[in-house]
């Protein structure tokens, strides 16, 4: 309920953004990153979820925003990515923010996905993090293409179109990006 | 073990090997890791998880899922499981037996996450109520109870398969599975009788018992394991969890609590399914085209959908009008506009099968847009168009049908988001019950006024326009809106790229009209733009449509290049493009068999569309089987047609279940397979297929098919080779009549009937007449296709024979002289 309020301006900047006012930029990331760790926050906290799946995340701030009659999906796979990459931010921050308050290493924030072969169990969201970092240094497409992915639920198609990538490549560096992330993940665990 | 440092070098080894062939990568991977084991091991299991998929990762890292942790043997109350038989999002289920030895198996489901103490006495209530209900389609319940804070659920065993495959292996006709369908209605209007609504109805929920009859499972399981007080929190259940794509409804989707509209909704897209083959949304691959999909655009109209889909015309048939209506009006988006009740639903389905009026009408499909994004009956037209025109060959049709579907794809790619902008913009939006002509009427002045002073937005929105109506078979108001989006982006500096896709939906709106010529300028206009700018896909899909109007046009030098221009394309994008590259080299072969005589290049390419469609698609897949089809046609004419035949009858059997007896694409391989038994000389199996096929043609594609030509001609010809020659005579002579009709004068199938007209007025000893007749035939081909042409050949290996039959060896000697091996 709380983070109810929140949500509502979000339509309108983007609305502002995508009819080319600049300085709606910032107040959108802002507000998205907002809204965004507000709902990961109340899933952990009021529903004690122990993992969360980023694109649920996601999925819950666009049905709020479809609700809002200004709202029009002019450029959906660019706004994805932008909320992919805000759900990444707010998610570390949780996760960084919770091992704080809690000396002997709390309860991390685990994140959970499909793709990744975990249904049930969870990553930690800062090994997740860390790795996709890593991977940049040697294949930042790949890099940013899972991130797309996992983080924001984008399809291939959405992630060519938000990258500006050829779709051949996108599901090659998925493919390679993926695997290794789970291939490292594996390991750590 | 995994040394920081190494993982680039084992990551790039891994990306590289990975676009290697499999027996290529061990040596690859031995040469570049040295003689670094690790490394070595490293690279092994990224190639391991990439191909086995993400399933190994558990194995890896040594865990199991915790919900599949086998718990054979625990004992839930009075039952003791026994075997594990699968597990799904909401648990694992376990065949099991009663203790206490009286003979009793049932289906017992643990549910995964623990049941909180507070939810335990509702769980055990909801429960309660379930198994009440008693109905010989439900699966009834018969114990529940909780075991360390899981919860658990005995029902009814059953045994079966799913409707869906149970309705596919009895090969069920459209009576039958609405019949079954009416029996799941009465148990789940029983069930609302009840209170209870089921909320997650998919085949996979529907078991038909040995004896044919239908259980459903999985009752009210969903409404028990949700906690109503949960609605206090808006949006707080598990959101992306509960729904199954392409079978919940939109207020499933949004969160929205379930109703009994919700259940008219699942019905009817099971429904979907089992008349037409395919699910409802099937176009919306991921859960968030689904989400996306089913929030925004009505469903693809079931014969429409069907027929897209490649299913034969008797079932389009079927669906179109009532049916249609009947499946529209239970999937509306908005719940109001559904049946109010499942049993309204099943009166309409009853009504049907009655051959009763039935209550759905026709749908306001207007006061939405969404139509934008439906496929329409451009499909029906080209059916009609090509079947007159095309006549060399079997694949044509379907590479064509493709290279449409594909190119509309790309259009209606970019319609989702104008789609939303028309909304909008349309001033009737609350109207309900104007005809989607009326309203594209309406948004096509909209356009202009609304967007006076932004041209570019209102050209693309009048390509979306010139789609829809080309998609409804309004050619003329389709051109009208394409011309005028061009001038817009002409004037107003429109990007090439525009430009050039407003050309390629211009170019496939002439062609639609079967006006080939036009067609092809448009598309060579657009060629330069899309080629600057394009993606490799809006080349291909351009080049495919641009290839089959040159060979329509006789430039089919012309179009070879074209084709060698695609697979060039094609082949340089690598996985993405392999389904284009089929089609090129299948139409590539197409023309250099069947325009140019070339047959040994022609097999070369069909071999290699073979192989991709065996690497790409399912053993079953129509374009699969048509690339067998053509590949086994181009072994007859490079004389292998003993390898022929068990490829025609395997793509044959497998069109015939998959696609239909009467369907298009099976007709077309049945009279392959005469084809290649005649070349067989195997004439008399030849006429027992020949003549019943001809009929069965002539029925349903029509008499003035070129197939039923073509089949008509083959029974001729193996009539008369076992000199049935009156009976092949008069076929041949009804062919000659029809192409007459049909074709330009001259034309090549014209002077190749001719010739077999000829040899069979040779076997009834009508010298004179079979002289003349093949004499103007084997000019006649040599002109339009030279002497090594395989119809010219036959004509003079027909003259031979007649020669020496009339006992004029120096005559024969020369006609033989212009044979070749």
């Amino acid at each position: 309920m709380n983070d109810e309020t929140g949500s509502s301006s979000l339509p309108l900047l983007l609305e502002r953004w995508s009819r080319g006012d600049r300085t709606a930029f910032d107040a959108l990331l802002t507000q998205l990153y907002d809204d965004i760790h507000a709902i990961a926050v109340r899933q952990l906290r009021q529903e004690r979820r122990l993992t969360i799946r980023p694109t649920e995340l996601v999925h819950e701030l666009y049905l709020r925003m479809i609700g809002a009659n200004a709202f029009q999906f002019q450029d959906r796979a660019h706004f994805l990515a932008m909320a992919a990459r805000v759900t990444r931010q707010a998610l570390v921050d949780e996760a960084r923010r919770s091992r704080a308050e809690k000396r002997d290493g709390g309860t991390p924030v685990t994140l959970s996905d499909e793709h990744l072969g975990a249904l049930e169990g969870g990553f930690d969201a800062l090994d997740v993090d860390a790795l996709l970092t890593e991977l940049q240094g040697f294949d930042n497409t790949a890099a940013e293409v899972v991130s797309m992915r996992i983080f924001g639920g984008l399809s291939i198609d959405e992630t060519a179109e938000a990258l500006s990538l050829s779709v051949a490549t996108v599901n090659r560096r998925w493919v390679t990006g993926k695997t290794w992330l789970a291939h490292e993940l594996a390991r750590s665990s | 073990m995994n040394r920081r440092a190494d993982r680039p070098q084992a990551y790039r080894i891994f990306s590289v090997a990975l676009e290697l062939a499999p027996a290529d990568r061990a040596l690859y991977i031995r040469e570049h890791c040295g003689r670094d084991a690790r490394l070595e091991q490293t690279v092994n299991e990224l190639l391991a998880i990439a191909s086995a998929g993400p399933k190994t990762i558990g194995a890896l890292r040594g865990d199991a899922e915790p919900a599949l942790e086998d718990r054979t043997g625990w004992e839930c109350g009075q039952f003791r499981l026994l075997e594990l038989l699968g597990a799904g999002g909401m648990g694992a289920v376990y065949r099991a037996e009663r203790i206490d030895g009286v003979p009793q198996v049932v289906a017992v489901k643990l549910l995964r996450g623990e049941i909180s103490a507070a939810r335990t006495e509702r769980f055990l209530a909801e429960a309660r109520i379930l198994a009440r209900m008693e109905h010989p389609a439900i699966a009834h319940l018969i114990d529940v109870g909780i075991r360390e804070g899981a919860g658990w659920i005995a029902m009814e065993f059953v045994r079966g398969p799913p409707i869906t495959d149970y309705c596919a292996t009895q090969r069920l006709d459209t009576a039958a599975r609405i019949r079954l369908l009416l029996t799941i209605a009465d148990a789940i209007g029983m069930a609302h009788r009840n209170l209870v609504v089921h909320r997650d109805i998919k085949p996979s929920n529907v078991l038909v018992t040995e004896e044919g009859h239908p259980k459903l499972i999985d009752f009210g399981i969903a409404t028990a394991l949700t906690d109503p007080t949960d609605h206090a929190v808006p949006g707080s259940t598990e959101v992306g969890r509960l729904f199954t794509p392409h079978y919940a409804a939109p207020e499933q989707v949004k969160n929205e609590p379930a109703t009994v509209l919700t259940d008219v909704f699942g019905l009817g897209a099971l429904a979907y399914r089992l008349l037409t083959g395919i699910e409802p949304y099937a176009q919306a691959g991921t859960a968030w085209s689904y989400l996306h999909a089913v929030l925004h655009q009505d469903v693809a109209q079931p014969s429409e959908a069907a027929l897209a889909a490649g299913r034969d015309i008797g079932a389009v048939r079927r669906l179109r009008g009532e049916l249609d209506c009947i499946l529209m009006k239970a999937l509306a988006r908005d719940p109001a506009r559904r049946y109010a009740s499942i049993r309204d639903f099943a009166d309409d389905l009853a009504a049907f099968l009655a051959c009763r009026p039935v209550s759905a009408r026709v749908p306001s499909m207007g006061y939405r847009m969404a139509k934008f994004v439906r496929r329409r009956t451009l499909a029906v037209s080209l059916v009609t168009l090509l079947a007159v025109s095309v006549l060399t060959s079997a694949v044509v049709y379907g590479l064509q049908a493709r290279a449409v579907a594909q190119a509309r794809n790309v259009a209606l790619r970019r319609g989702e988001f104008l789609e939303e902008l028309l909304k909008s913009a349309d001033p009737d939006e609350g109207r309900r019950d104007i005809t989607v002509a009326e309203l594209l009427t309406t948004a096509a002045a909209t356009a202009e006024r609304k967007f006076a002073g932004e041209p570019l937005i209102e050209a693309s929105m009048l390509g979306v326009i010139a789609q829809t109506q080309a998609d409804l078979g309004r050619y003329r108001e389709a051109a009208v809106a394409n011309d005028r989006q061009l001038s817009l982006l002409r004037t107003q500096d429109g990007s090439a790229l525009e430009i050039g896709r407003a050309l390629t939906i211009r170019g496939l709106l002439l062609r639609a009209q079967g006006q080939w010529p036009e067609s092809e300028r448009a598309l060579m206009e657009a060629l330069p733009m899309v080629r600057e700018r394009g993606t490799a896909e809006d080349m291909c899909v351009l080049l495919n449509m641009l290839g089959a109007a040159q060979s329509h046009t006789g430039e089919e030098v012309a179009a070879e290049a074209t084709y060698r221009e695609e697979i060039r394309i094609a082949a340089g994008a690598g996985p993405a493009l392999q389904d284009q590259l089929m089609l090129a080299y299948g139409a590539l072969s197409v023309v250099a068999g069947g325009e140019f005589g070339r047959y040994a290049e022609a097999e070369t390419y069909a071999h290699r569309a073979w192989e991709i469609a065996q690497g790409l698609l399912a053993a079953d897949h129509p374009d699969r089987l048509i690339m067998e089809n053509a590949y086994a046609r181009a072994l007859i004419n490079v004389g292998r047609p003993a390898e022929a035949e068990p490829l025609f009858r395997e793509a044959a059997s497998a069109e015939a279940r998959v696609l239909g007896a009467d369907h298009h694409d099976t007709l077309v391989t049945d009279l392959g397979l005469v084809e290649d038994l005649i070349e067989l000389k195997r004439s008399a199996e030849a006429i027992e297929l020949a003549l019943p096929l001809a009929h069965k043609i002539d029925t349903v594609l029509g008499v003035d098919n070129g197939y039923a030509q073509t089949a008509w001609a083959d029974y001729g010809n193996a009539a008369c080779d076992i000199h049935q020659d009156q009976a092949g005579l008069d076929a041949l002579r009804h062919v000659e009549e029809v192409r007459q009709r049909l074709l330009p004068p001259e034309h090549r199938l014209i002077h190749s009937v001719r010739t077999s007209i000829g040899v069979c007025l040779m076997h009834l000893h009508r010298y004179a007449e079979a002289e003349a007749v093949l004499l103007g035939a084997a000019s006649g081909l040599e002109r339009a296709r030279g002497a090594g042409f395989r119809p010219t050949q036959s004509a003079f290996r027909a003259l031979r024979d007649l020669y020496t039959a009339m006992n004029e060896p120096d005559k024969a000697a020369s006609w033989a002289a212009k044979l070749r091996s």
